[in-house]
């Protein structure tokens, strides 16, 4: 009996071990990029370098990035966390309704570093020919706050999105969307994913109506219409591949929408190259990153301009969470949109300094600060 | 290389015990003496050669020892004074180079790993053959084996060569030693990465990012008194496993250590192999306590002095040993009458003594005044930011504590024999292994919030 027990045990272990090393090796590794990590996976490293200083840390990286069954034990960490009581993995609260809730670093030196961040993004904007209005937004952590478990000690958020918030109202028109989307969220409003770190078209909405009383029009409202579910976002991923059910896509409409002609510049050697877009990708809605359907994502420009008419025209400078109010300040406005983290500075500046635009709207989320 | 990584543990563990199984008797240290120095070489590419370097020179200089008697002790002395010379180098002179001059030291004197149990397995071999504890290795490959098994090399246990002479001469791979190897194993990685590493980021939590109250300073120092026990014990355990899957049976190292009554026996529990070490090879040299009271207070500071720095070249390394040397000298003294009465007494005055130890341990010389300061409270009791993660790190506290005692060994030698159990506990080693892997894969894992290209 102990004999074949022995020999079960090291069967059993010593096989997984050399099951998977040769797995490993023999596997062909067939996608080099990670939807669920948005990055590209490691690659072998050449045995050229195996004098090289790098080569030990390249393999780790090979080996890891590539291991079989990878996202099968990247998820089984994660609920063996939760197993625990561990109401949080990676950095992802697991809040009540199913929410997964990012934690950012909120100690003085990180908080520091956000609100500097914050100040030079806002910083160029100095000189700029039309009126300057800034609008943020507060990250999933503050808004929907009361989803958090009770003994949630919400302060070191609250510290850095004043860090945050004060940097920039100290040089701008600064509206703070933080409260009213929170006080939505109470009121069971459907404003924050609960599988990704950004807003829904009902929080965007929000976003739309504080900017377009800011510039003193009143609100237009728009038909929702669900385009996808099963979308599993950012925050899925960071959690380590755990969920409670998806998030649903909707999209914004109104009259008039297909009267529209979208161009999306990316950079290339010595200028931008562009490429014609619409509102909505529905592409992207059977891939991984649903939210990529709004704007069809991130480029340094995005001109918005209705065909068959001359309207004022707006400069947006922006992250990704503005890609899905574009639609909805279409409707009355000519957009120039432009992400600074893919547009050249200098020609970013260039552009403030056009006079052409009736105002320039600043939208940026707290958590985009933090990375 | 390290134990719990997955490059060991899917590529060279599996090839090398193939390698080894494949091998016939007579080439099986060589085979050994092989694989141990590539899984160095893979961790140190340039100091490979100094090992063996020291392999090759003591060699030689055992077979003087071990020779006529009127040279043994000079070939002794130049053989201790060299691997002491080159362990001394490399480990301590850029620590007294930047502390005279204040300067970066000379970069490429790095810490060779593993140099400080290596130079002690070496010196012991030297000291048993010069006092016919040991005969002399007359195999190179034999010795070369000896040193620098792979099992033991980097993190010990520190192997006295007579313990394994016997072994080294000749081992059947047998399933019952394979079987309970690599279950140890197991063990020892399922200590390492599902506990170690969850208290260490305790640890970090608490006590390096944490609100510096006495709940958080507390808390933190806890974990670190486990993250060190389950650490280290934990490469023990691992050591002895792959020993013992390779024929060497090699001995505890650990013993229930948060269990003793005592500070002294404290020490006869924890790291045994260096205790042991230092016991036989300074301390009873010096005369022991065999001199008068003075004299064994001296040699209890020396060898404390010289345990502490053997764990670092830092001056809180210092400190640590003279704390256990004035510690265990006052237990010499005045109270080892009274803590064997009252062992629970003793228990609750060693777990204070050494969680103390453990602060100065961990902390460097900038960091330990604001540590303690916490711990009694300089910054409040506790801050609202300190329940939330200590609540999430109760569980982890909880298995802690229960896997630092007895009562898991107890349980299972309870029932471990009958044979429902004894399959069960297959299926447990494999979960172990299982989850293990997730989180080392889990390390890895990295998500953007953006696409990165």
């Amino acid at each position: 009996m102990k004999k074949t027990r022995d020999f079960i045990l090291t069967f059993l272990i010593v096989g997984s071990l050399a099951v998977f090393g040769i797995l490993f090796l023999v596997l062909p590794k067939d996608s080099d990029v990670s939807e669920e990590e948005n990055r590209i996976l490691a690659s072998a490293p050449g045995l050229s370098e195996i004098t090289g200083a790098g080569f030990r840390e390249d393999l780790a990286a090979y080996l890891a990035d590539r291991f079989p069954m990878r996202n099968t034990f990247v998820r089984a960490k994660a609920y063996s966390e939760l197993a625990l009581g561990k109401r949080e993995n990676n950095g992802v609260v697991f809040a009540s309704d199913g929410y997964l809730v990012s934690r950012a670093k909120t100690d003085a030196a990180s908080c520091a570093v956000a609100a500097e961040k914050a100040a030079s993004t806002v910083g160029i904007c100095e000189n700029a020919a039309a009126p300057v209005y800034f609008f943020l937004t507060g990250r999933t952590a503050d808004i929907e706050s009361a989803r958090l478990p009770s003994v949630y000690d919400g302060s070191g958020d609250a510290a850095l999105h004043k860090a945050v918030f004060d940097a920039i109202s100290a040089s701008a028109d600064t509206t703070d969307l933080t409260e009213t989307l929170k006080s939505a969220a109470e009121r069971g409003e459907f404003v924050s994913y609960r599988t990704d770190h950004h807003w829904t078209v009902y929080g965007a909405e929000y976003a739309y109506k504080a900017i377009v009383e800011k510039l003193g029009y009143t609100p237009r409202t728009f038909t929702f219409t669900d385009a996808a579910d099963g979308f599993y976002g950012t925050t899925y991923s960071a959690s380590g591949l755990v969920s409670f059910g998806g998030d649903t896509i909707a999209f914004a409409g109104f009259d008039g929408m297909d009267c529209f002609a979208l161009t999306a510049y990316s950079r290339s050697e010595d200028g931008y190259s562009g490429r014609d877009i619409g509102f909505y990708d529905t592409s992207a809605l059977s891939a991984k990153d649903k939210y990529k359907a709004y704007l069809y994502g991130n480029f340094a420009e995005v001109t918005v301009r209705k065909t068959t008419e001359e309207r004022q025209k707006l400069l947006i400078i922006k992250d990704s969470y503005f890609n899905c109010v574009a639609p909805m300040l279409a409707a009355d406005f000519d957009l120039d949109v432009i992400d600074p983290r893919y547009m050249r500075e200098e020609d970013v500046r260039a552009r403030l300094l056009d006079p052409g635009y009736a105002a320039i709207i600043m939208l940026f989320g707290v958590g985009t600060f933090t990375e | 290389m390290v134990f719990a990584s997955l490059e060991f543990l899917f590529l060279f563990l599996p090839l090398s015990m193939i390698v080894y199984l494949c091998c016939p008797g007579r080439f099986r240290n060589a085979a050994l003496f092989a694989l141990s120095i590539v899984f160095y070489a893979y961790g140190e590419p340039v100091f490979v050669a100094l090992m063996l370097f020291e392999i090759v020179l003591n060699f030689f200089i055992g077979i003087a020892v071990g020779g006529k008697k009127e040279h043994a002790k000079v070939w002794l002395t130049v053989g201790v004074s060299l691997d002491l010379a080159f362990l001394f180098v490399f480990k301590y002179a850029n620590w007294i180079i930047t502390s005279a001059t204040g300067g970066d030291g000379i970069k490429w004197l790095a810490l060779p790993i593993g140099i400080s149990f290596y130079t002690f397995q070496i010196i012991s071999y030297l000291v048993d053959v010069y006092r016919g504890d040991s005969s002399v290795q007359k195999s190179f490959i034999g010795f070369g084996a000896y040193i620098s098994m792979f099992p033991q090399l980097i993190a010990g246990p520190i192997v006295k060569y007579r313990d394994i002479e016997a072994q080294l001469g000749g081992r059947k791979m047998t399933l019952e030693d394979v079987s309970a190897g690599i279950s140890r194993f197991v063990v020892g990685l399922g200590k390492k990465v599902l506990i170690a590493n969850a208290a260490g980021a305790g640890y970090e939590l608490f006590v390096k990012n944490g609100s510096g109250t006495a709940l958080s300073s507390i808390l933190g120092m806890l974990f670190f008194a486990f993250q060190i026990y389950f650490d280290f014990s934990a490469y023990s355990d691992m050591a002895i496993g792959l020993g013992r899957v390779f024929g060497f049976t090699f001995n505890e190292n650990f013993n229930y250590p948060y269990e003793a009554a005592s500070v002294s026996e404290f020490w006869r529990r924890w790291h045994i192999s260096l205790s042991t070490w230092f016991r036989d090879y300074v301390y009873i040299p010096l005369g022991g306590n065999r001199k008068g009271t003075a004299r064994t207070v001296l040699n209890l500071m020396i060898v404390w002095t010289l345990t502490g720095v053997w764990h670092g070249a830092d001056i809180m390394f210092l400190f640590w040993g003279l704390y256990y040397g004035v510690l265990i000298s006052a237990e010499k003294l005045f109270l080892s009458g009274f803590l064997e009465k009252h062992r629970a007494v003793g228990r609750i005055w060693t777990l204070i003594a050494v969680f103390f130890g453990w602060i100065l341990f961990a902390s460097s010389l900038s960091e330990f005044p604001s540590v303690i300061s916490g711990v009694f409270g300089a910054n409040g009791l506790f801050a609202q930011s300190d329940l939330y993660d200590a609540l999430r790190f109760l569980p982890l506290l909880a298995v802690c504590v229960i896997g630092s005692t007895h009562l898991p060994k107890k349980l299972y030698s309870a029932v471990g024999e009958k044979t429902a159990v004894s399959f069960v506990s297959v299926a447990a080693l494999l979960l172990i292994l299982f989850l293990s892997t997730a989180y080392l894969v889990n390390d890895s894992y990295n998500p953007f919030l953006y696409f990165r290209f």
